[in-house]
């Protein structure tokens, strides 16, 4: 093709033609820059909406079915209110897929069905419409077709929630407590344990959790539903064992620092043989105590050299058993002098068995750590007190469900489950993760409190909780509010709450997940088929995520933002592409003789217009490989930007709780195909005018005035 | 004796232009193959508009021009141009970026050859570089050959996609006596051995003697300059 071969002659830079060639690079280097930018904003902002989409699902599940006003005006949904079998209560819907009958009433033992119900909804045969079951039925056939699909029940309720949080004035080691109270009316929502996402928004424990857990667990029960600071007594061997081993049962290795500035390390923790760098401390002319640093310091030898008033250098060696300090003059035998580290010390290891059986107290609990110390290994037991956790990585996975239970949510083969109680005197609860910023931890206990109406009056019911973990709720307005809760208890409270009255069409329902969220459409409308085909469509009412009243307005704020985005980045697109008519039309200009030449060759309008045009994509092309190239570059290394963001801005550039911990760091494949789409075509666009320009020269004037 | 296949033929040829000065006058002519023709005529008079009038880069005011029987008015003037006439300029205009053979093969290249072409017309393209004495140059940049060197590129050139006609622009006008003799006579020799009909636009009385017809350009009229 001769066009190409022409024109690839024309972009080759060469010395003759450099405002040519500058204004070509220029106009690479403008569409590279543009499309980097372009590409880095859309795949940050894809990435984000993605990953706020996955939480919402994540929680609220990407299918919502709830039950329409006809549900609950119906026959089927009222009858358990009059029949003896059913308790005279309403049922749940988990509870009326467990029921064995579809209709409880029995005309010789409960009282008549009041005149001005609705009438039961009869099937074909005569017997009452189970909408329940039918909708489980069709969810079961969908399973068929799509094998990922998961259905679990929800409820939503509200109480108010009060925790009531004890701290020591220092870490473990203090006996002095502080206590405040923290009141927050809350959404209740039931835990949903068959959600194959939601392990993916819980936060495994800290370390801030751990600490507060073992402390927690010197403290003896107490009474969680008083409101009033009270006292706080020590527990007893006994609780204290109790409630210290489904916490150290699962903390598996750790790792430590000392607490203060340094930590007191045993002889037997120096191996024989061993040598290192110390420093004596003394007062009154006698040693109080040898410091050893953790590295080795080459100051400290020169210092060695030297004598201060209370610090000596010299060098601790064991031998025999015994320990021995030494300096250039002297030797002194110091079995009995403390060891102190200092506080860079990094020590991994895990709580002592044996201090575990039989501590009665934090006091009692020990460590079994090991240490490079000046590049010796060194092991050591060492009182727990006297330790920082600074890393730790609870087990949250087993096989099987654990004989004890974790204090925080766990993960089986299919489920995550959350510990039923804490003592067998709380329920779990997870909060949104702001309540740890706030500084709640693991371990706080408290109440949920609610109204129940009686004959006479309205009583608080109070139901003891404890923090078992928390969520990122994302970025919904409703996520900060709702706390996550056993689903029965949820269904005990919505049942005798009177204090808090939610839409009954937004209290309860199923959650279907399903693993590809782009199926989400295709799910809904065939399973409206279904329950259109069973009877029940009138019953319940499906809702995909994009829909949800709670989240729509934000998911339409996310398209709107994303189509203008999508347009802001095709002006400046427009813009940069734009930049290659100047450097066509310069081009033309110097290329006018070649184009008459062409011409009197034969060479058609098309062909010459061509020439250019491929010109202007070949730019285009080439800038946007390169600026793809140089955002895929950032993308995969975006923390490093990020970081020296906020260090320029000298605090954090991304709000953690609006782009997550860490910013998206892939590339939006639709973002990189629009990009290698939308360049090319503008930039042959751009180039349309000057390669018009070009075939509309007269070969003979050209020539001539040549 | 067969009468020779008429090339051109131009049928009450006029140009002027809008300031109102008149080129051509109800000019006609007929060429035949293998028929070399010389117009001359003083500086000025119109011999370059007339040649790029029969070589369809321009357009006459009014008259009729067919090119092997074929009206240029209702034909695909570029493939035209591609396939049946050949250019040779009295500034060589060749693409100096560009080897010898690449500027040789240009007008094959414009007229999308074939895979298979593509090396025929290689092929040729070397052949006519050696029939005019620079084969040796073919892979050399243009620019850095002489000026006689240059038009034998063109010739070469010229007669690449084997075309009926071959209109030459005073093709010796920027070369010294010696080289200029050498071209005139290596064009004419071109054009009888491969029976090509030319038409020479020169100033060169001397030069012009060697071809079949002379005519001289003169007041839009051509006329016999026997």
């Amino acid at each position: 093709m001769f066009e190409l071969f022409i024109a690839r002659k024309y972009l080759v830079p060469r010395r003759k033609q450099i405002s040519v060639s500058l204004i070509a690079l220029m106009s690479v280097a403008v569409i590279a820059l543009v499309v980097w930018l372009v590409l880095l904003f859309l795949s940050v902002t894809e990435g984000i909406e993605k990953s706020w989409l996955k939480k919402l699902t994540s929680l609220n599940s990407p299918i919502r079915i709830t039950p329409t006003n006809y549900y609950y005006s119906s026959y089927y949904y009222h009858i358990d209110t009059i029949s003896s079998s059913s308790g005279y209560t309403h049922k749940s819907l988990k509870e009326k897929l467990a029921s064995e009958t579809s209709d409880p009433y029995l005309s010789e033992e409960d009282e008549e069905i009041p005149s001005f119900w609705p009438k039961p909804d009869l099937d074909a045969h005569g017997n009452l419409k189970d909408p329940v079951k039918a909708l489980f039925r069709s969810l079961e056939t969908m399973k068929k077709k799509h094998p990922s699909l998961l259905a679990e029940d929800y409820e939503v309720t509200g109480a108010l929630m009060k925790l009531r949080l004890i701290r020591p004035t220092s870490t473990l080691s203090s006996q002095l407590d502080q206590q405040s109270f923290l009141t927050q009316m809350t959404y209740v929502a039931s835990f949903s344990e068959k959600s194959p996402f939601l392990h993916s928004l819980l936060l495994p424990p800290s370390t801030e959790d751990i600490h507060h857990l073992i402390y927690l667990a010197s403290l003896s029960a107490e009474d969680t539903s008083l409101d009033l600071p009270h006292e706080i007594t020590r527990s007893s061997y006994e609780l204290f064992q109790k409630r210290l081993q489904p916490i150290c049962a699962y903390l598996g290795t750790m790792h430590f620092t000392p607490l203060r500035s340094y930590v007191e390390l045993p002889i037997d923790s120096l191996q024989e043989g061993a040598s290192l760098q110390a420093i004596a401390h003394s007062a009154h002319g006698r040693i109080t105590h040898i410091c050893l640093p953790t590295t080795l310091s080459k100051k400290l030898l020169h210092d060695s050299q030297k004598r201060s008033q209370h610090l000596v250098y010299g060098t601790l060696h064991k031998k025999e058993g015994h320990l021995f300090f030494s300096t250039q003059r002297d030797s002194f035998l110091v079995d009995t002098i403390p060891l102190h580290s200092d506080d860079k010390l990094h020590l991994v290891g895990e709580i002592r068995r044996e201090s575990l059986n039989s501590a009665r107290n934090i006091q009692e609990l020990f460590a079994t750590v090991e240490a490079h110390l000046q590049n010796i290994s060194i092991k050591a037991s060492l009182p727990l007190h006297q330790l920082r956790i600074t890393k730790a990585s609870p087990i949250q996975h087993f096989e099987n469900s654990p004989l004890t239970l974790p204090l925080w949510p766990y993960f089986t083969k299919n489920s995550c489950s959350l510990p039923v109680t804490l003592s067998h005197e709380d329920h779990g609860v997870i909060l949104p993760k702001h309540f740890k910023d706030s500084g709640v931890c693991i371990g706080d206990k408290g109440f949920l409190s609610y109204g129940v109406a009686t004959a006479s009056a309205m009583q608080e019911q109070r139901l003891p909780i404890y923090v078992a973990g928390f969520y990122d709720p994302g970025i919904m307005a409703v996520g900060a509010k709702c706390i996550l809760m056993q689903g029965d208890i949820v269904h005990n409270i919505a049942m005798s709450s009177s204090s808090f009255t939610l839409d009954e069409t937004m209290s309860s329902g199923i959650q279907v997940w399903f693993a590809d969220l782009e199926q989400t459409q295709a799910i809904a409308a065939s399973l409206a088929q279904l329950l259109k085909q069973e009877g029940i469509d009138r019953y319940f009412d499906i809702t995909p995520f994009y829909e949800y009243d709670f989240a729509k307005d934000l998911l339409q704020q996310f398209q709107s933002d994303k189509y203008l985005f999508t347009l802001v980045g095709v002006i400046i697109l427009i813009v940069a592409c734009s930049n290659i008519i100047s450097f066509l039309v310069l081009m033309v200009s110097d290329k006018k003789k070649e184009i008459g030449i062409l011409q009197a060759m034969g060479a058609s309008s098309t062909s010459i217009a061509m020439i250019f045009a491929l010109c202007g994509a070949a730019v285009g092309l080439l800038g946007s490989v390169l600026g793809s190239l140089a955002a895929y570059l950032t993308m995969h290394n975006i923390s490093s930007l990020v970081n020296l963001l906020s260090l320029i801005q000298g605090r954090s550039a991304f709000h953690e709780s609006f782009y997550g911990s860490t910013l998206p760091s892939a590339l939006s494949s639709e973002a990189v195909l629009f990009i290698l789409i939308s360049t090319p075509i503008l930039s042959v666009l751009a180039g349309l005018v000057p390669a018009i320009k070009a075939c509309r020269c007269n070969p003979a004037r050209t020539l001539r005035s040549e | 004796m067969n009468t020779p296949k008429i090339v051109l033929k131009a049928k009450k040829l006029s140009k002027s232009y809008q300031n109102g000065l008149h080129i051509l006058n109800n000019l006609s002519l007929d060429i035949h193959e293998g028929e070399t023709i010389a117009i001359l005529g003083p500086s000025g008079v119109g011999k370059t508009t007339l040649l790029n009038i029969l070589g369809t880069l321009e357009e006459p005011t009014s008259g009729e021009l067919e090119i092997l029987s074929t009206p240029v008015a209702k034909a695909n003037i570029s493939t035209l141009r591609n396939k049946h006439i050949g250019f040779i300029f009295q500034f060589y205009h060749l693409l100096e970026e560009y080897s010898a053979l690449d500027n040789v093969l240009l007008p094959a290249q414009i007229a999308r050859e074939s895979t298979s072409s593509r090396s025929a017309a290689k092929e040729r393209a070397l052949m006519l570089l050696d029939k005019v004495g620079i084969s040796h140059r073919a892979h050399f940049l243009t620019k850095l050959l002489s000026g006689g060197e240059k038009q034998r590129v063109a010739i070469a050139r010229a007669l690449c996609n084997n075309p009926s006609l071959i209109l030459a622009d005073e093709p010796t006008g920027n070369l010294d006596e010696q080289t200029a003799k050498s071209i005139y006579h290596l064009l004419l020799d071109c054009a009888k051995t491969l029976n090509k009909a030319l038409v020479i636009v020169t100033h060169n009385l001397d030069f012009a003697k060697l071809c079949d017809q002379r005519f001289l350009l003169k007041e839009g009229f051509l006329q016999s300059a026997e």
